[in-house]
């Protein structure tokens, strides 16, 4: 008898309701159901899930202990790394790019590429704009162009 | 064998089924609607990068008025803000996991605790946003907080900055958190919808992926905050024992 053509998708789409109440495992939920087949995309477990949590937690207060003191400048690179730290570890564990095609990480470089794009280039001309002054002055006129040293802020 | 009178044989992958038919397999299709979805998540970048560029011109040239404008957010706020939207990221990670494992009621568990962080995350912000109303930081509507603090604008005439470097600051706040509350608010909308979806038991069967395509949206809404919230709050310091919560 020839196979009926949705044979197959009554096997696979075979509905798999959730164990009435009392057959459940009790507690919070988050364990595993070691009756259900895990799909096969599924790298990261519910622990790593926790982990990579109290790290941005631990990051998070890093950041703020870090707040806590004057560096100077310094300040603003350590907020920044530690604000990158805590997009890596977004990207890499919830948003599974460890994980991902050779596409699709790429794909999330790329955005980043183009904007540092936008910074590298845009930023180039507008901190270097004082750095020659373009001014005609009445009393200099005739003289080179004036360079200073740093931008004027 | 049952008898299906809407089964015609081209029909092989109907319409019921997870699999779409322009798909050889379930990887073929969950790869396609990520590669789309990050395609679109880069687009994002590049939008709220044109806002983070602003932001960055504006403090180098503003310094001063930048740092004041900083002072005047409260840390605890942001910080509070940014512990709920870390811990919705967690939650929702949560429920893309147990969507994969098909377990329907713990999906729109998680979903849910995502929505509650997610409205509490609007809640502090709208605490925040009614105060600056309230004591006139706010651009082109409500902005007198230096006609009733001559004192604090001469202060920032005699650093070489002013007021009108200030309100620099604030265009650009309002702005980059505006533009992430309207992203936190299509999320919510999103996250309500799926966790009806959900309890109906659409993302059973292999049907998981568009919660995975849910949570690298609201994945990506939280690591914008991640850089908001050093930028926007950190700049004047971070003063717990005296000194700090503003001016």
């Amino acid at each position: 008898m020839a196979q009926h053509p949705h044979e197959r998708d009554h096997i696979d789409v075979e509905r798999r309701p959730d164990p009435p109440e009392h057959l459940r495992p009790a507690g919070h939920g988050f364990e595993m159901h070691a009756e259900v087949t895990p799909t096969p995309h599924h790298t990261v477990s519910v622990a790593m899930y926790w982990k990579v949590f109290g790290w941005l937690m631990v990051l998070l207060v890093l950041t703020l202990v870090a707040a806590m003191f004057d560096l100077g400048w310094v300040n603003v690179p350590i907020a920044l790394t530690i604000a990158g730290v805590k997009m890596f570890i977004v990207v890499l564990y919830f948003m599974h790019l460890k994980y991902s095609s050779f596409l699709i990480r790429g794909v999330a470089v790329a955005g980043f590429i183009w904007l540092a794009i936008l910074f590298v280039f845009t930023l180039s001309d507008y901190l270097a704009r004082d750095w020659v002054s373009t001014r005609v002055d009445p009393i200099r006129q005739g003289q080179p162009p004036q360079f200073s040293p740093l931008p004027d802020r | 064998v049952s008898v299906d009178t809407h089964a015609p044989a081209h029909d092989a992958h109907g319409h019921h089924g997870p699999l779409q038919h322009q798909f050889d397999d379930l990887d073929q299709q969950r790869d396609a609607n990520n590669l789309g979805m990050w395609l679109f998540l880069a687009t994002e970048v590049m939008m709220f990068g044109g806002l983070f560029f602003a932001y960055s011109l504006y403090r180098w040239k503003f310094a001063a008025a930048f740092e004041w404008g900083s002072g005047h957010m409260d840390v605890r706020f942001g910080t509070l803000n940014t512990f709920i939207l870390l811990a919705s990221s967690f939650t929702v990670a949560l429920a893309v996991h147990a969507a994969g494992e098909q377990r329907r009621r713990a999906t729109a568990k998680f979903l849910f605790i995502t929505l509650l962080f997610g409205i509490g995350f609007l809640v502090v912000k709208g605490f925040e946003w009614t105060h600056d109303w309230n004591i006139g930081l706010v651009p082109g509507l409500q902005w007198h907080y230096f006609d009733q603090h001559p004192a604090e604008a001469q202060a920032l005439l005699d650093l070489g900055s002013g007021p009108h470097h200030v309100l620099m600051f604030f265009v650009i706040y309002f702005s980059m958190t505006g533009l992430h509350a309207i992203h936190m608010i299509v999320g919510l909308a999103l996250v309500g919808y799926f966790i009806l979806l959900a309890n109906k038991g659409q993302f059973l069967n292999g049907n998981d992926q568009p919660v995975e395509i849910l949570g690298l949206y609201w994945h990506l809404v939280d690591i914008i905050w991640i850089f908001l919230f050093p930028l926007l709050y950190l700049i004047a310091g971070f003063h717990p024992f005296g000194g700090g919560g503003g001016h």
